[in-house]
């Protein structure tokens, strides 16, 4: 990146204190993505039957769940999980989404017709239930909820892929760059690809939330993540049939750090959106 | 009409046959579970080759299809009833919650997006802004089973989430299979007030979940409408600003909003599974979602054809809205 | 042509500024002209003079971050800046209108336009109900609309620049106003219907004895339909007179300028002179002359107020130094 948009950047993270604090959670949430187990001040998995059920205090910050299980650790330590999740997917679907789309946005023809076909298909599902569907049949592991959530992001990718791809078809880089002497290949590898990434990245970093909040989703109703692994969507299930006895700790929590992460993507995905493309604010 | 109604066949050929190959790729051996664990071999194969499953996988979707045709949808394992029946049974109950709470969100989304965009800059228009960046933050389930916490636990408002119903009435006679609609119907309040508690959470937690999208959108649709030259023209011309706001700007503002319906119904219609989970409403995904754990796959695919066709219905209809709204689309210029 | 003692509008030290990300822009500075019943005037300028602020400041429908901050703009007894929003409301569309360049996007697309004329004449003309449709379809004919009554039911994307123009000013003289403000109603028409449209504009007016104020940057344009021109340059009216006066005898360095930059039939493309530089940065402290960064004939008498006078009557030159 060049000098100036590097100062518009830095411009627009602190220009906007809300943008900033999601820089920072960011931050922080990646730190605990990969420090997780160590910083944790308990074993997530380790049992403790003489503590089980007890509300937030000083030795446990969240309160211990139904075998005793410190519940500050188990939220800390499935931040890797969730964060893995989300970015594999997103990552497989904006690889994968994008380069469908800008291939058939360059060839056209039979590549964009199946590269269509395969996006309305996907589309004319509800993505939730598509997921389910996909790691019903494909089993029941964190790959295949990797795979589904990446697999109902595709379209979005490739739609605004083969959009951005065309329209530099349309202006000519594929005729002038062949005229240089260029193979279509190397037009679309060395020019044109590389120029449909920045509006696709807003939509990424907005992406990641939602992937994020899928998974968990996927693995509140049981499918994907297994117990005793700590996932906030799982522990969030596993509070679940406690709320109704008063137990609130054991749900809360994770369902606050998932909130979070999901915020603080959002807020990113604005950002983000803010630098690029200023007149799109709302 | 019969061209968009041409155009949604593609959608649904591809929802049939992607199910097809999605259930055909369940892992572990149906016939070998519907036979039961002390079965011999040869008893697996009978039971295969009852349910068709020794055929060619060509064989089985021309069999699948032409079952399809006919409305039957397979039989579930563990009730032993046919799939179809259970489904028409329990589809009211889902589309009861759904539609509740997609008015719901409506009534309270598209009123605070035109609010927040013909204030800008106020206090609604800030808190409208920032509801709405943590409202899309917000996990269904998570919603969920807070307002449980707050409003059962705590505050004892709510009933007790467990379905439709209280036990203690009876359900009122069957007309539509909203019980909301029958109780009405049927003049008893009493039943009606009891329907609408139970109903009230649930809703509420998907109305909150679709809010947050439409009140944004409503919000910038408006915005970029009421900077367009038309409205300074309405405004030049004097008209009335309820006239200008409503008649001019408001049903302009909706192209998009109405567009941004696709995309919530998908939410929505997946949302259902989550909620129904949290309060134990009998609908279909409740339903799929016993049968998905207990390995019971044909009502995961009834369920899955179901709301995909259902999916692509609602999109026809969007289409058609739009096309009333917007002159457009209809007319071949 | 009837000439009532006083004009019909008249503006005094109309100033208006812009709040804007990167400070306060100073768009109008005690601009001031007349119109007389009945009258065409041309306000002329560049892109950015302010021209169309100025007209958007008489109907109060500027943009959110402009502010009035000061002046008289008196219409029919009635002080247009001081008035509250409702007794403006019932002028506006009725006694004083206003029709826009970019006609097809200044008209609601998704509403047919005879509706849009109808509401108009519900709004204002206390026409009856009933009676609307009929009024409408004689407005489109009276814009010589073909076949009004079917094109009653078109919406603007059916129907061309022209003729969506033409129902913009159906809809400006729905209710017979006394003035009409046309904001670059020609610009993105082609050259035919230009013609054709401001032909129409001026047989309507004098037909009813309607006063236009005409906003242009086509010199030419203003010269063969208004009699009298008010010049802009910068937010500020630089001189005002009746067109052959002001041609004949420019008297402000800007005028003489424009005059020699306008195309005319005879003269060819070296003879005409483009303006030196271009419009000063509008925010911050600004010189009293906003020309003088452009002007050859500086002196450091000009840094002096703004003079305002008329060496001949009816022609007001804002220069230290007229020709």
């Amino acid at each position: 990146m060049t000098t100036a948009a590097l100062r518009h950047a830095r411009y627009v993270v602190t220009e906007n204190p809300v943008t900033l604090v999601a820089f920072s959670m960011l931050l922080g949430l990646l730190v605990l993505a990969l420090l997780g187990p160590v910083v944790a001040p308990y074993d997530p998995l380790k049992s403790d039957t003489a503590n089980t059920l007890k509300p937030p205090s000083a030795r446990h910050w969240f309160g211990t769940d139904q075998l005793g299980r410190d519940m500050l650790s188990r939220v800390m330590v499935a931040t890797r999980l969730d964060m893995a999740i989300a970015f594999s997917a997103v990552a497989l679907s904006f690889a994968v989404g994008s380069l469908a789309g800008a291939c058939a946005g360059v060839f056209g023809g039979w590549t964009e017709r199946v590269v269509s076909r395969i996006s309305d298909t996907i589309m004319a599902f509800p993505l939730f239930v598509l997921a389910m569907g996909i790691v019903a049949a494909l089993g029941n592991s964190v790959f295949n909820v990797i795979l589904a959530t990446a697999i109902i992001n595709l379209p979005f990718y490739a739609r605004m892929a083969r959009a951005e791809a065309n329209v530099r078809r349309e202006a000519g880089f594929v005729e002038a760059a062949r005229l240089s002497g260029n193979s279509t290949m190397r037009v679309l590898a060395m020019h044109i690809y590389p120029n449909c990434l920045p509006p696709m990245m807003v939509q990424a970093s907005l992406n990641l939330g939602w992937a994020m909040l899928n998974a968990a989703g996927l693995a509140f109703i049981g499918l994907g993540v297994r117990p005793p692994t700590p996932e906030w969507g799982i522990l969030v299930a596993e509070g679940a049939s406690f709320i109704l006895s008063g137990e609130w700790w054991i749900a809360l929590f994770p369902g606050l750090a998932l909130m979070s992460a999901v915020f603080c993507f959002n807020l990113m995905g604005d950002g983000l959106r803010d630098i690029m493309d200023p007149r799109r604010r709302t | 009409m019969a061209r968009r109604l041409g155009a949604a066949a593609p959608g649904l050929v591809g929802v049939v046959v992607v199910t097809f190959f999605l259930m055909r790729a369940l892992p572990g051996d149906p016939a070998a579970y519907f036979a039961g664990n002390a079965a011999s071999k040869e008893a697996i194969e009978q039971v295969r080759a009852k349910l068709g499953l020794d055929k060619s996988l060509p064989e089985q979707f021309v069999v699948y299809v032409r079952d399809l045709a006919r409305g039957d949808l397979g039989q579930s394992v563990t009730t032993g009833q046919p799939v179809r029946a259970e489904m028409l049974a329990r589809l009211p109950a889902s589309l009861e919650l759904t539609l509740t709470a997609l008015l719901l969100a409506v009534a309270i989304a598209l009123p605070a997006g035109v609010l927040a965009a013909t204030r800008p800059g106020s206090l609604v228009d800030q808190a409208v802004r920032v509801l709405t960046t943590a409202g899309v933050s917000l996990p269904t389930f998570f919603t969920g089973l807070l307002l449980v916490y707050v409003f059962y636990y705590l505050l004892g408002w709510a009933p007790s989430p467990t379905g439709r119903l209280d036990s203690l009435f009876p359900t009122p006679p069957t007309l539509t299979g909203f019980y909301l609609a029958d109780s009405l119907l049927a003049r008893d309040l009493e039943i009606f007030r009891a329907c609408l508690r139970q109903l009230a959470l649930p809703a509420v937690t998907m109305a909150l979940f679709v809010m947050a999208p439409l009140a944004r959108m409503t919000r910038a649709s408006m915005l970029g409408v009421l900077g367009s030259d038309f409205i300074r023209t309405a405004r030049a011309s004097g008209l009335a600003g309820g006239t200008v706001l409503w008649t001019y700007a408001f049903r302009n503002a909706m192209l998009p909003v109405v567009t941004t319906l696709g995309m919530i119904f998908s939410f929505m219609l997946g949302a259902n599974v989550l909620v129904e989970k949290v309060f134990a409403w009998p609908g279909i995904g409740s339903f799929a979602l016993e049968a998905l754990l207990a390995s019971d796959y044909a009502p995961v695919q009834g369920f899955i054809l179901t709301m995909a066709t259902l999916y692509v219905l609602l999109n026809l209809g969007i289409d058609i809205l739009y096309g009333l709204i917007d002159p457009r689309v209809r007319i071949e210029a | 042509m009837r000439r009532d003692a006083g004009p019909l509008l008249s503006v005094e030290d109309l100033s208006v500024e812009f709040r804007t990300r990167d400070g306060v822009v100073k768009a109008l500075d005690r601009v001031g002209f007349e119109i007389r019943r009945g009258e065409t005037v041309g306000v002329v300028g560049e892109s950015g003079s302010g021209k169309s602020v100025t007209a958007l400041s008489l109907m109060r429908i500027l943009d959110p971050a402009a502010r009035i901050t000061q002046g008289r703009a008196t219409f029919g007894g009635l002080d247009l800046i001081a008035a509250s929003e409702r007794e403006l409301g019932l002028r506006r569309g009725r006694d004083l209108a206003m029709i826009f360049q970019n006609p097809r996007t200044a008209l609601n697309p998704i509403r047919q336009v005879g509706r849009q004329i109808g509401d108009v004449l519900l709004r204002h003309a206390g026409v009856p109900r009933a009676r609307v449709r009929a009024r409408a379809v004689q407005l489109l004919a009276q814009v010589q609309i073909p076949d009004p009554e079917r094109r009653y039911w078109a919406y603007p994307f059916e129907l061309s620049g022209g003729m969506c123009q033409r129902v913009m000013i159906a809809l400006a003289l729905a209710c017979g106003p006394a003035l009409l403000i046309a904001d670059e109603p020609t610009t993105g028409l082609d050259v035919t219907t230009q013609a054709a449209i401001m032909d129409l504009i001026d047989e309507l007016a004098r037909e009813s004895d309607m006063a236009t104020m005409l906003i242009t940057h086509d010199l030419g344009l203003a010269a063969e339909h208004c009699e009298r021109i008010v010049v802009m340059h910068a937010g500020h009216v630089v001189e005002c007179a009746p067109t052959a006066e002001l041609f004949e005898n420019p008297r402000h360095p800007y005028t003489a300028k424009l005059i020699a930059a306008t195309p005319r039939p005879g003269a060819s493309l070296d003879e005409l002179a483009a303006i030196p530089g271009g419009l000063p940065d509008l925010r911050g402290d600004l010189p009293s002359c906003r020309y003088r960064a452009r002007c050859e004939r500086y002196a450091p008498l000009c840094d002096g107020p703004l003079p305002r006078s008329e060496p001949v009557p009816g022609h007001l030159v804002a220069c230290w130094k007229p020709f």
